[in-house]
């Protein structure tokens, strides 16, 4: 058996790594890559869904999107300055789905990484926004709650209706 | 068999050919003439006395009979739910094909205590999949066959699915995928997810 030279500990380091825009994009598909002026550079496929017309690059982050959560990040440096955790936030234009994402330095230091994710407003946003199984990543359990939630929904009809008729028994 | 089989194959019954031949059947097979109950077990003899009714009367084979029931369960509108819970397991036909091994699963996350066999997958040739049935009711392997088919229609791909039955193996299904963009398909949306669901 061929033994690996025992790497030396530097190797063994989590490397530096930079990945295409294609990669990322199948990684995480709701991601989007601001610039420190708070301009959007790139996002992933699914994020043009979302009811955003037209070429997103170079809009505004803060004019399509509000962040609610923390409180009073209304613009590129107070998200830089944020302690990285858990952000809620809307698109400005549906109010109405909340989202949540996570935000990290790009590496070079002159940006931000975002990856968004829909909560409980996801079966709403995948009715609003017509979104299919490859709008999400292959690791994302989404559709699989999808599925489950309609399939309790069909065993709760069935259950209803065996219900319904033991009572008028 | 559970509830659900028999419930199935009681509503193929009435959908397909009528509530008149339902009740007839009904009569002749002894079985509850108000239909059975989806959370319900019932004796095997029963879905089988069931089945042999259909085909006496209708003069087909048990198997033709199972595999319309297959047909029946993706293709009719009172059965909408179950077409689309099969349309969760991939974009593609293919993609379907290729999550077939989780449908046991899957059943088993919405209806916890139906049996369900056990489904391995191989590709022997390239666009040639080869589902194998383990430890399955030789009637099961008919109702995949037209499940599998009517769900290749479903979503657009042309193929040639065949059944046999091996000494060893148990049962196989194979697909031949000819065309896999033959139609435009079915639309589905992950969205609708409003359950309508009629008299099922």
């Amino acid at each position: 058996m061929n033994v690996l030279p025992s790497p030396t500990k530097s190797a063994l380091k989590a490397p530096h790594m930079a990945l295409s825009h294609a990669d990322l994009s199948r990684l995480m598909p709701m991601h989007l890559m601001i610039s420190s002026s708070g301009a959007i550079i790139s996002m992933g496929p699914t994020v043009p869904k979302l009811g955003l017309d037209g070429d997103l690059t170079g809009k505004g982050f803060f004019d399509l999107f509000d962040i609610t959560r923390p409180r009073n990040i209304t613009q590129y440096q107070d998200l830089a300055n944020s302690d990285g955790g858990r952000l809620k936030l809307r698109l400005r234009q549906a109010p109405h789905l909340p989202m949540t994402a996570i935000a990290v330095p790009n590496g070079n230091g002159d940006g931000l990484l975002l990856n968004l994710s829909f909560g409980f407003s996801v079966v709403d946003a995948v009715q609003t926004f017509d979104l299919t199984c490859g709008d999400f990543a292959a690791t994302d359990l989404t559709v699989e709650m999808l599925f489950l939630l309609e399939a309790k929904s069909a065993a709760q009809t069935e259950q209803k209706r065996l219900n319904e008729r033991l009572q008028s028994a | 068999m559970h509830g659900l089989i028999n419930r199935s194959i009681q509503c193929f019954i009435r959908d397909t050919y009528g509530e008149d031949l339902w009740q007839e059947i009904a009569q002749t097979a002894h079985l509850p003439v108000q239909g059975f109950e989806a959370m319900l077990e019932y004796d095997d003899d029963v879905t089988l006395g069931m089945l042999d009714a259909v085909s006496r009367r209708r003069k087909k084979s048990r198997d033709a009979v199972l595999e319309d029931v297959g047909t029946y369960l993706v293709t009719h509108t009172n059965t909408r739910p179950i077409r689309r819970l099969l349309r969760f397991g991939g974009e593609t036909f293919v993609e379907f094909l290729h999550t077939l091994d989780d449908l046991p699963d899957r059943v088993r996350l919405a209806v916890p205590d139906l049996q369900f066999p056990r489904l391995d997958t191989a590709e022997p040739l390239p666009n040639q999949v080869e589902v194998r049935l383990s430890g399955a009711e030789p009637e099961f392997g008919f109702v995949l066959m037209g499940i599998l088919r009517a769900l290749a229609d479903d979503y657009g791909a042309l193929v040639f699915i065949d059944h046999s039955l091996h000494p060893k193996d148990g049962i196989i299904v194979s697909i031949n995928l000819l065309d896999t963009a033959f139609a435009e398909g079915n639309a589905f949306s992950l969205g609708t997810s409003r359950v309508k669901e009629n008299a099922v």
